[in-house]
């Protein structure tokens, strides 16, 4: 959510962040990527991300924020050098490089003048084939991933009769079979991408064509064309506005596809232009020049000139409607075309969605490089060995067994050259420790996962029906393994939706409900009895107060309490409207809205206004006052005030954050003053945004006198914001003191229930929000992120880089201070303060005592966070930011919500994810490990650019501890298993060389090694995977700390996989050397031999199916009628197959197994390498589960335990922190009030007020425009997720 | 299934509630498992052990065996590996050796060879399933190279390296005191689903114009193999149990291969091989000399398990004896360390992962 999204950050000082960052990003990708091609430059999504918010300027309501003081910084971009092969292809297969522009010019109604720059045409291409391109091109992409192309080096191998070992198929048929898979995957989702970009090249425009309106394509539109455009309709590409309906030239946009803003920004036309109107003759003869700059992606920035009339006209960002942007309150209006297709801002904006990993697929990755080399050693011992052996016998076995021709007759030579060759043998009989299965089975596990959070009843929000859905179905197992959270906060942790809940009039509070036996407050729940207001023809039904005390104060007329609703409803900027006969109101901030719909609700209405008086409907009677002056709120002044006049008596009316008003008081109103503040203390420590209202009578004459300096310092030219301030300073003192309001900021369902939950879990949440700091403190206790309890919470909000490092060095000092006096004591263990530790204070003071207590929490401003983020500093920033305990920084920018999160990625070994709901989120979502998206009411950004997205905050407790945490277990447990199995399977044939003189003879049939990973051991393993659980759901939520083996890597990490791999490599070795032992001079009963290859080999792989079913028994904790049918089932349909496969087909080994099943030898054997190899398992297990159980065993056997019990006694309820609605003394501020500044200035102007006879033509669509001039309205339209591309 | 079963089971499954048996590893079951292995396994090991230790074998070896038919001119004796590389004629020789047990019967004649890599992947692969099953076709499989055709282009019957290298020594057994030739049995080596499934004679005549036609013998074959049991059709061509026994290749490269059976019905073999004195004769043809193999006769009788084999008997007693040691540790363990159930029930929302 954005509208409270304010923007304050120095402009100078992010495009320095930025360029530093871009210099940094574009070197290390210098490093890393071969520099095949320099032409032309390749889009690097952080490059995007990072240009894209780059000079976010103040510009919002025109106000222009605080300005650094130096000149612009340069815009001239350098374009990236660097380029890869991927690029390279790209470029061949949409070949179209141009020269590098450097100036725009275009003439306006001019093809022929335009055509000959050859400027990008509207159409647009996001596809990546065609139907002829499609074959080669993804075969192309599908073998640059490295496990594909091994297997094709394989199969190449394999084709070789000298050194294939193995026939070709049993590597050809799963590699084309996953080739065909990921082909179709592939072209559907081309499919996807061609039908989404038809639409949007198709929509609908209207073009200026020879003097005549024309109906066009998007496609279709060229540089140079004059459109036309209407309300709530798309603009189709970067045009510089020409003319509107609107007064003023102004026109409204919408530009929540471009930086997730959905507040309207106001777009004006040059003056010139703007008497054009709808004169389409006029327009159509209009012949200018513009020279601009070349396309870049820069959104708040535009340079350019209109040569007309021989008049240079500058041209700047305000003039200029963006490709994506949506009209709004505005009838229609004209603009030249100046960008179009891939130059628009949106498109040049519009990175590639970052392939995302999860760890443990970096961690596979590494891992396979390494059996790769294992692999190899293997090779080259048994290429040594075979050496040895064709030189010391084999040469002479040649009398039986000849070389081949095209090996050299001479003994040296010749074994040297079979050694080589066998080589390759090996590398093609060992290939399957790394099983192209293993890829597939991760994948459809992770699916088989997604769809089981897809379905989850319990991650649907009732009230929508809104499903949890996992966007990308290959990151499930990290959902088990997050460290950090990162949480926007409006719309996220908040509902923003904010209600007047209580207030303090003279000294007395109001909003409590009492319970009149026990004299202790009730909690408000849903069937507390609200008051009722329904005799005031203007209430609202949504509305809702408990306290009838203040209704019975207010109808036995008491002075204070009519005065404190009168100034509710005075004292604002909110805008009144007739909406179908009901009053409505637009306010600029939601807490506005809430204090002035509260009065309304109390009878005290506010009507209308005007620019100079307010009409207010006091108790049934209507009251005008005369507006005299607006003293408008500011983030420094912290208050507004009002000076109205009614009946001759003047009254300055003011509100605002209580340290300021109290500053301001009159004296002598001690034991009020002690009360309110009383109250203001406990609504604080409530989580409530309190403000103080205070008034004062004004005296005519001095108020003329003020009046007139007022006048003055209002034109005055130089220092104007300082004489104002100072102006206002003077006017607002000696107040009398009124009382305080409280207003909630709701949190959405169990949010501090799940942050608390996700603590214990070991998870550390950072809220990154626009929020003014007051604000997002505030939000901080409500959900628990800051307690009261807390040593200290660090506030850093320094201008300059020497303070921010001054304050960050000082913070530090104070947490090795006090981790100095209690680390000793508590802790015996080493603590390091080396940045890449996660030990410290924000973990071990997460206590076994229960309620985490103590820790420090750390609050950063935007402004302070350009330079903690800046390389200088970022460590000692992030060192003291991950000793805290929660991390809130507030006012960022979207940009440095990802830099933030991509600080945190780089130096910690730590999976983080993002979760937010607005499109100002969307930078930190692609930037996290995992993106979040919350699926609420407002637009699709963050859905859209998210990994998962889920209905409300609360949904991420049960989405990481349960679906996180088993698909995490179940992935461990699938990898370690499979590697086992794997390595169990192929070492067999390496015990076998020692026997077969290293010649790459194969112990098991061909067909048996083709399948083993298909058939015989796939099922069970991925059943696994997919039902296996340790703890069910409900305890897994229970018991948090369950997480803690993600956290820590601790399933699958190189130690368990090499304990994994030593498993199978020991399992190998028995399996071969049992029956080795056994069938050696085997014979059977008749005499007849036994020995031979066949019957040993398909001993060999009966016991070692065996075996691996066995294990994955014991493996399996979960046996659901699925693991019966798939473990039971294997083990029959291995005996199926083979007897299928040997005897009606015909195979080679026709008879060995039928054979040695005939003898009981066979049997004994099976039996003792069963129990060999199973006995240190169970041994091993039961060792740990009996002495040492971890808590995972701990909440089984509780499980079984709870079961057997059976016991209707219910649950105790979970445990969770009781200090949700825990009273505290708080001697904090509770101020907070999201306002922004300026629209006080726009109010008296009458600026924005509505033209009483709007222009002819303007209700062209038969369209009421309704003008929205606050930000703070949610949008009810969301865009259509095709043209989202940013 | 009905269908509102199937769409409980179905929804169940989607909220991943699957009902299911969910085994944990307690004392209870692992420690009577323990002792349960190891009193199973102790017997069951003696046992193994005494039916091994019932059968009798008797190995000779006879490589260097010195010829009776090739000496010099002197007189010395030569062995006949020296003498089979000079001529081609027939090297025989004899050993004799001592029974000082009766045998009981069945007892088995054996050829065994040392350091021979009959599971050499090329040698392995050198053969055709497709010949020997008898189906003629003009050309047979690559891997039989270099030993597929002759200089001619003629197939060799049977073609491939294993083939050609068939062990060609005849081994027959006299009692010593009255010379005579023991009688042995060639029928029944073979396993029986071999003759029935891999190993068929080409239609026609057992000859060189009807099933083998246009076909050459094997390059070290002294014999076609129409003739190599000349007397017994179900005996002879690809069906001849000597071929099929041969190309059945070893596991490893120390193995036996069952040779003759001794014919028990002749008088004085009715109970076996009763203990005396023998002699070997062989016709010496088969080389392993030059890669250091090695060539034995052996007498073997068998049991249920099969032949002499002590390996089994002993693992399962030393199995059995380490579980019950296990049990008894974990016994011990789970008394002194284990934890008690008060302790596994006794944990909160705060209880660390690990101890």
């Amino acid at each position: 959510m954005v509208d409270d999204f304010e923007l304050e950050i120095l402009e100078l000082e992010e495009e320095q962040a930025r360029r530093r960052r871009r210099s940094r990003v574009v070197s290390s990708f210098r490093r890393d990527v071969p520099r095949t091609s320099k032409a032309r430059p390749a889009p690097v999504l952080l490059d995007h991300v990072i240009e894209g918010w780059g000079s976010k300027g103040g510009d919002v309501g025109g106000e222009k924020g605080v300005r650094a003081p130096t000149a612009k910084a340069p815009t001239k971009k350098t374009p990236p050098l660097h380029s890869s092969i991927y690029e390279t292809l790209n470029n061949l297969f949409n070949a179209s490089t141009r020269e590098i522009e450097t100036e725009r010019r275009i003439k306006p109604n001019n093809p022929e003048f335009n055509a000959q720059f050859n400027y990008a045409k509207n159409y647009i291409k996001t596809s990546k084939y065609t139907l002829l391109n499609f074959i080669p091109y993804n075969l192309f992409e599908q073998f640059q991933r490295l496990a594909n192309f091994y297997f094709l080096c394989l199969l190449v191998l394999q084709l070789i009769p000298v050194i294939s070992s193995l026939t070709p198929v049993t590597t050809a048929v799963p590699l084309i079979g996953v080739l065909m898979v990921t082909g179709i995957k592939d072209a559907y989702d081309d499919y996807q991408r061609h039908r989404s970009d038809n639409q949007v090249n198709r929509r609908k425009s209207y073009v200026l064509r020879n003097g005549q309106l024309a109906e066009e394509m998007w496609s279709k539109v060229e540089v140079g064309d004059v459109i036309r455009m209407e309300n709530n309709q798309f603009v189709a590409a970067d045009v510089l506005l020409l003319s509107t309906s609107e007064p003023n030239g102004l026109c409204y946009i919408e530009t929540s596809e471009l930086d997730g803003e959905t507040n309207l920004k106001s777009k004006q036309c040059l003056p010139e232009t703007e008497e054009f109107g709808q004169d389409v003759g006029r327009i159509g003869s209009f012949q200018g020049e513009i020279r601009c700059e070349p396309p870049n992606n820069q959104l708040n920035k535009f340079d350019g000139t209109l040569y007309w009339d021989n008049q240079a006209h500058p041209l700047d960002n305000d003039k200029i409607l963006l490709r994506g942007c949506i009209l709004r309150n505005t009838q229609w209006c004209y603009g030249v075309v100046i960008f179009a297709g891939k130059d628009t801002k949106l498109m040049m904006n519009s990175g590639k969605t970052k392939f995302k990993r999860t760890s443990i697929d970096r961690l596979l990755n590494f891992i396979i490089l390494g059996i790769v080399f294992f692999l190899l050693s293997m090779c080259l011992f048994c290429t040594v060995a075979c050496g040895i052996w064709e030189t010391l016998t084999g040469q002479h076995f040649r009398i039986f067994l000849p070389w081949d021709s095209l090996v050299p007759p001479e003994p040296a030579g010749g074994a040297a050259v079979i050694a080589l060759l066998v080589f390759f043998s090996y590398a093609i009989v060992l290939n399957t420790v790394v099983p192209i299965s293993l890829y597939v089975s991760v994948e459809v596990i992770r699916l088989c996962q997604s769809f089981l959070i897809n379905w989850d009843v319990a991650l649907c929000y009732a009230p929508t029906g809104v499903h949890a859905k996992a966007r990308t179905t290959t990151l499930n197992e990290e959902l088990g393994q997050i460290e950090y959270i990162f949480s926007d906060k409006t719309g996220t942790l908040t509902q923003n939706i904010m209600t007047f809940n209580k207030c303090s009039i003279a000294g007395r509070s109001f909003g409590d409900i009492i319970d009149p036996r026990t004299g202790e407050s009730l909690e408000i729940n849903e069937y507390t009895r609200s008051v009722d207001l329904s005799h005031n023809p203007y209430h609202e039904s949504s509305f809702k107060f408990y306290d009838h005390a203040l209704t019975d104060a207010l109808d036995a007329s008491d002075p204070s309490c009519e005065l404190f609703f009168r100034l509710l409803a005075l004292c604002h900027t909110v805008m009144s409207e007739d909406k179908n006969g009901k009053l409505e109101y637009q306010a600029q901030s939601p807490d506005e809205a809430a204090l002035v719909s509260a009065a309304r609700n109390f009878g005290f209405v506010f009507l209308s206004r005007t620019p100079n008086s307010i009409t207010i409907s006091a108790k049934g009677t209507e009251e005008m006052y005369e507006l005299l002056c607006i003293l408008d709120f500011n983030n420094v002044r912290k208050r507004m005030s009002v000076i109205l006049k009614r009946d001759g008596k003047i009254r300055l009316y003011c509100k605002g954050a209580d340290s300021i008003i109290y500053e301001r008081l009159k004296d002598g109103q001690e034991s009020l003053k002690y009360h309110t503040q009383e109250h203001l203390n406990k609504f604080a420590g409530e989580g409530l945004r309190t403000l103080c209202l205070a008034y004062k009578d004004l005296d005519g004459e001095y108020f003329q006198n003020w009046k007139a300096r007022h006048h003055e310092a209002a034109i005055s030219l130089d220092r104007r914001e300082e004489k104002l301030d100072a102006i206002y300073e003077e006017i607002e003192k000696d107040l009398i003191l009124l009382g305080a309001t409280a207003i909630e900021d709701k949190l959405q369902d169990g949010v501090p229930q799940t942050i608390a939950n996700l603590a214990i879990a070991g998870i550390k949440i950072w809220v990154l929000t626009g929020d003014k700091q007051e604000t997002a403190i505030n939000i901080g206790y409500s959900c628990q992120l800051l307690t009261d309890d807390m040593l200290d919470i660090f506030i850093i909000d320094a201008h300059t880089a020497s303070e921010v490092e001054d304050q960050l060095k000082k913070y530090r000092e104070e947490i090795r201070n006090v981790n100095a006096t209690s680390q000793p004591q508590t802790n015996l263990s080493v603590v390091t303060f080396s940045i890449y530790s996660d030990e410290g204070v924000g973990q071990d003071t997460l206590s076994d005592a229960g309620e985490p207590n103590g820790g420090f929490a750390l609050v950063i401003n935007g402004h302070s966070l350009v330079w903690a983020l800046s390389p200088k500093f970022e460590q000692l920033f992030l060192e003291v930011a991950s000793q805290c305990k929660s991390v809130i920084c507030c006012r960022v920018t979207p940009l440095q919500k990802a830099l933030v999160v991509d600080l945190v990625k780089r130096y910690k070994k730590a999976v983080t994810l993002a979760v937010g709901d607005g499109a100002n989120d969307v930078s930190m979502i692609k930037t996290a490990h995992i993106g979040v998206g919350i699926s609420g009411q407002e637009g699709l950004q963050a859905v859209l650019a998210s990994d998962y997205s889920v209905a409300q905050f609360r949904f991420l407790e049960r989405l990481l501890l349960v679906h996180g945490r088993w698909s995490y277990y179940r992935m461990c447990k699938f990898l370690r298993y499979f590697f086992y199995k794997n390595f169990a399977f192929t070492l067999c044939h390496f015990w076998f060389a020692f026997f077969v003189a290293f010649s790459a003879q194969t112990l098991f049939d061909p067909m048996f090694i083709s399948v083993y990973n298909l058939f015989y051991t796939s099922m069970p393993v991925l059943a696994l995977g997919i039902f296996e659980q340790d703890v069910n759901a409900v305890n897994s939520i229970k018991f948090p700390r369950l997480y803690s083996p993600g956290l820590n890597n601790a399933l699958f990490n190189k130690r368990e996989f090499f304990r994994s791999a030593l498993h199978g490599f020991l399992t190998s070795c028995v399996l071969f050397f049992i029956p080795f032992g056994a069938y050696y001079n085997g014979m059977d009963q008749d005499g007849r031999s036994m020995a031979d290859q066949q019957t040993f080999g398909s001993v060999v792989a009966t016991i070692l199916v065996i075996v691996v079913t066995v294990q994955i028994c014991l493996d399996t904790s979960y046996w659901t009628m699925f693991n019966h049918i798939t473990i039971w089932g294997s083990l029959i349909f291995y005996f199926l197959l083979q007897y299928f496969y040997n005897f009606v087909i015909g195979g080679e080994y026709v008879g060995a197994l039928a054979k040695a099943m005939g003898e009981p030898m066979f049997y004994f054997t099976s039996l003792l390498t069963i129990v060999v190899l199973m006995l240190p398992v169970m041994a091993w297990r039961f060792y740990w589960v009996d002495v040492h159980p971890t808590l995972s065993d701990k909440v089984r056997f509780k499980q079984r335990h709870d079961a057997k019990m059976a016991s209707k006694r219910s649950d105790h309820d979970m445990l969770r922190t009781p200090s949700a609605r825990r009273s505290r003394r708080s001697i904090r501020s509770g101020y907070a009030f999201a306002h922004q500044e300026g629209f006080g200035r726009l109010i008296t102007s009458g600026k924005i007020m509505r033209p009483r006879n709007p222009k002819p033509g303007a209700m062209s669509n038969g369209r009421t425009s309704n003008l929205r001039p606050d930000a703070n309205r949610v949008s009810v339209v969301a865009p259509a997720p095709s043209t989202v591309e940013v | 299934m009905p269908a509102e079963d199937l769409e409980a089971v179905m929804n169940k499954f989607k909220q991943q509630r699957l009902p299911a048996w969910q085994p944990i590893l307690t004392a209870d079951t692992v420690l009577p498992a323990f002792f349960l292995i190891g009193l199973l396994f102790i017997p069951l090991g003696v046992a193994l052990l005494y039916f091994s230790e019932n059968v009798q074998e008797f190995q000779l070896e006879y490589t260097d065996c010195e010829s009776i038919t090739h000496q010099l001119a002197d007189g010395t004796k030569r062995p006949c590996k020296e003498v089979i590389k000079e001529t081609t004629d027939v090297c025989t020789c004899r050993i004799s050796f001592n029974i000082s047990e009766t045998f009981e019967k069945n007892v088995y004649l054996y050829y065994g060879l040392d350091n021979f890599y009959q599971n050499h992947r090329r040698y392995v692969k050198s053969r055709d399933d497709d010949q020997l099953l008898g189906r003629v076709n003009p050309t047979v499989n690559s891997d039989c190279k270099p030993f597929a055709t002759d200089s001619e282009d003629k197939i060799f019957a049977p073609c491939g390296a294993i083939a050609n290298s068939m062990f060609n020594d005849t081994l027959r057994l006299f009692r010593k005191k009255d010379s005579e030739n023991i009688k042995l049995i060639k029928k029944g080596i073979a396993w029986p689903s071999d003759r029935k499934l891999k190993f068929r004679n080409p239609e026609g005549a057992l000859n060189e114009t009807g099933a083998f036609k246009d076909t050459v013998k094997p390059l070290y074959w002294t014999r076609s193999v129409w003739e190599l049991d000349p007397d017994d059709p179900d005996n002879n061509g690809y069906r001849n149990e000597d071929l099929i026994v041969w190309m059945r290749s070893a596991a490893f490269p120390t193995f036996r291969k069952l040779y003759r059976k001794i014919d028990h019905s002749q008088e004085g073999f009715i109970n076996g091989l009763p203990a005396d004195r023998y002699y070997l004769e062989v016709d010496y043809n088969y080389p392993v000399d030059s890669f250091g193999g090695k060539k034995r006769m052996i007498l073997s009788t068998t049991s249920f398990l099969g032949g002499k084999n002590n390996f089994l008997g002993i693992a399962y007693i030393t199995v059995g004896a380490i579980c019950l040691l296990l049990g008894i540790i974990f016994l011990i363990i789970h008394i002194k360390f284990g934890k008690r159930a008060g302790d596994q029930l006794s944990i909160n929302q705060n209880t660390p992962y690990s101890d």
